[in-house]
């Protein structure tokens, strides 16, 4: 199955002189640093609603972009035609940007290379397994989230994945391809009774192929944990409001590792002096229990990579030890800015954009308390354990989540589930005041979709039970 | 390069009723974009383009199946509608699925004027310019705005091209602009950013550089200010 050579050889027959024939034009202002992107995306998605499927869709995305650098400077130009002619005339309107006389130099391209430790190797990728297959997933699912509970009275479910193909090569030397698999399937339910309505919702994929809707994540166990959600909601009572102490359950609440603190480690907002946590090298973040890393390299999760989207190989890098703020999270061009390593974290969202920093795998390393524990030792507070989701501001450090799934603990208890519950903090702050860290460190099932700047692109996020002091907590009690 | 659009989307959906759909549509679209944000003074990013991307639906029945590509070549096109007429086969019946009973002809179709082609003598240069200037305002309109996001200005224009199995077939073009600046204010408490956009389909709509600019400031002191009344609101909540 898997091709020694890049598509754009094989298929779109790019040649290592068509490449610097296009650096070189990319350059012929005198541009530091030029890269080219060749990407092939091709999705499928399905939706089926009101027990039908109602639509099943493909897509096809082919492009290649081209970036100069010039000091400070981007100039960026992009063709969904790879036709020579017009590469050429991109790599020139991309040129643009820079105006020495002189060359930029550039070292010659090398023989294209794969990573060889592939960390989503399939056997047969989704794109290339038929729609009937897909749509039995889905149909699964419908009928396990009814037979949950009668009260359940619509069933959401859709399937996307994804094939990727990319080809990166710099004027540095660097010529580099990868194939990235993705596939993902949510479930989303609502729950009716007596005229109140409550939804919930759950999803689950990776890198990987259909094969991952096995075992733990099969339709069934998706669509029920759905339901559940629902079900449990329409008995939820109203939120507490205001300062208390607060449990975030593990797994998929470390959404709010990556919105309050991931954001602002990337290093473009860092190096412009825009983050709240810029300037904060070696200071203390977070209290001693907390660890916080990105990593890209585990294999099959939803935002692990091979390559970066500039070609460099993914990494685990510690954002914060213990407590201490160790670095931020690196693009090419703020690496060279800020003279610090690169990081692995050059993402875009396709050929048509321009990469910037941004997170892959974010989470929080395990402690040592057991859960129980943890729990135990809240005499009045929330538990939250599902998130919606949440926005930050990345320049003040506020940020806002809304928890779909919480309860109240109540001496050392688990009780009542709350609903519309949401949870506000500063993003440099809440850590401090994290007193407890469970040793149940889990990532989430592989949903994650992370914008910024108008692009989107896959992430996971993980946590284990942890403990915050206090935190406010913006109810809905009257 | 409009008339290859349209013979492309006429091609798509006479191909996809030869391949068994009962009806189908298909919409292109032609994105020229130009963009360039100005941060600190300095251009930082300059990015241009054009950009074509063709969606197809395909009803077989009342059963539907959808495909979109941003590759209009002939061969990836006639595999994307083949396969596409294949979906819709296996998707479910549905009673509102279908193009409406009676479709408008071409001739139907209004000139709304979103075209204006002033644009078309707005020089490279000048919309820099504007870039500049919007930052400028917002960065000179208070000493507390200390650091920027930038200024942008951003231009398009694009063709829409509409065909579908009834005979329909038709086109329109739009142009439109924006001009944005997001500046950043610090005060011993912090710091925070807001941002004022102006979009307008005709140049002459567009607020002027310096009004954008002067309102993103306001609005960034504005979060600043607030931040420091709740904060007030807190304290002498606690003394009671």
């Amino acid at each position: 199955m898997e091709s020694n050579k890049s598509i754009f050889f094989e298929n779109y027959g790019v040649t290592t002189q068509d490449l610097e024939s296009y650096l070189d034009a990319a350059l012929e202002r005198g541009g530091d640093y030029a890269d080219i992107y060749f990407e092939r995306k091709i999705n499928y998605s399905i939706v089926l609603e009101e027990q039908i499927i109602k639509t099943a869709t493909k897509a096809v995305n082919v492009g290649v972009g081209i970036r100069v650098l010039s000091g400070e400077k981007t100039g960026y130009a992009y063709s969904d035609d790879l036709d020579r002619k017009q590469i050429l005339k991109a790599a020139r309107t991309a040129a643009f940007i820079a105006s020495s006389a002189s060359d930029g130099g550039r070292i010659g391209i090398p023989a294209p290379t794969v990573n060889e430790n592939n960390l989503y190797s399939v056997q047969l990728l989704s794109t290339d397994i038929g729609v009937q297959q897909k749509i039995a997933l889905l149909k699964e699912a419908d009928q396990a989230a009814r037979a949950f509970d009668p009260r359940i009275s619509q069933v959401q479910a859709s399937y996307i994945d994804e094939t990727k193909h990319v080809l990166i090569v710099s004027s540095s030397g660097r010529c580099v391809w990868d194939v990235q698999p993705l596939v993902r399937m949510n479930v989303s339910c609502i729950a009716e009774e007596n005229g109140k309505r409550q939804s919930g919702y759950q999803g689950g994929g990776g890198r990987r192929s259909l094969d991952i809707f096995s075992d733990d994540l099969n339709p069934g166990a998706i669509a029920r944990e759905s339901a559940r959600q629902a079900v449990l909601q329409l008995n939820a009572i109203d939120a507490p409001a205001g300062p208390m102490e607060v449990v975030l359950g593990n797994g998929w609440p470390g959404i709010l590792l990556h919105e309050a603190i991931g954001h602002g480690l990337e290093a473009d907002f860092n190096r412009k002096q825009t983050s709240a946590f810029s300037g904060l090298i070696g200071k203390t973040v977070a209290s001693e229990l907390c660890t916080v890393v990105d990593d890209g390299t585990i294999p099959f999760r939803r935002g692990s990579l091979n390559i970066d989207d500039e070609g460099n190989p993914t990494k685990n890098t510690v954002l914060i030890e213990k407590g201490v703020l160790q670095g931020y999270l690196q693009d090419h061009l703020s690496s060279k800015l800020m003279k610090a390593p690169v990081t692995g974290n050059g993402r875009r969202q396709g050929y048509d954009n321009i990469p910037i920093p941004r997170m892959t795998n974010t989470f929080m390393m395990a402690g040592e308390s057991a859960p129980e524990d943890i729990i135990r030792s809240v005499k009045k507070g929330l538990y939250a354990v599902h998130f919606g989701g949440g926005q930050v501001d990345i320049t003040s450090g506020k940020f806002v989540f809304s928890a779909s799934e919480a309860y109240l603990i109540e001496d050392g208890r688990i009780t009542a589930p709350v609903k519309g519950a949401t949870l506000i903090g500063d993003g440099p702050t809440v850590l401090r005041e994290v007193t407890m860290v469970g040793s149940d460190l889990k990532l989430d099932q592989g949903v994650g979709i992370c914008g910024k700047e108008g692009q989107t692109v896959p992430v996971s996020v993980g946590l284990p039970t942890i403990k915050i002091r206090e935190m406010t907590v913006g109810g809905t009690e009257k | 390069m409009t008339e290859d659009l349209k013979n492309t989307a006429d091609y798509v959906v006479r191909r996809a009723k030869a391949k068994g759909a009962t009806d189908a549509d298909t919409f292109i679209r032609e994105d020229e974009n130009f963009e360039v944000t100005v941060r600190m003074g300095e251009v930082e990013i300059l990015k241009e383009s054009v950009s074509r991307n063709l969606r197809l639906r395909i009803y077989a029945g009342k059963r539907t199946a959808t495909s979109q590509t941003s590759d209009l070549s002939l061969a990836v096109l006639d595999a994307l509608v083949d396969e596409t007429v294949e979906m819709a086969q296996l998707t479910s019946e549905d009673e509102s699925g279908g193009l409406p009973e009676t479709t408008a002809s071409a001739s139907d179709v209004p000139d709304l004027q979103l075209v204006d082609k002033t644009w078309d003598d707005f020089t490279p240069e000048q919309r820099i310019d504007w870039a500049r200037r919007a930052e400028a305002a917002a960065m000179k309109a208070d000493s507390r705005i200390t650091n920027s996001e930038g200024g942008s200005f951003n231009y398009e224009r694009s063709r829409t091209v509409l065909a579908n199995t009834r005979g329909f077939l038709s086109e329109y073009e739009g142009t439109g602009g924006y001009v944005v600046a997001t500046p950043v204010a610090r005060s011993t408490e912090g710091m925070q950013r807001d941002y004022w956009v102006s979009v307008a389909r005709f140049r002459a709509e567009l607020e002027s550089p310096e009004s954008v600019g002067t309102r993103a400031a306001s609005r960034t002191l504005r979060r600043l200010e607030l931040g420091r009344s709740e904060r007030a609101k807190r304290l002498s909540s606690s003394i009671h």
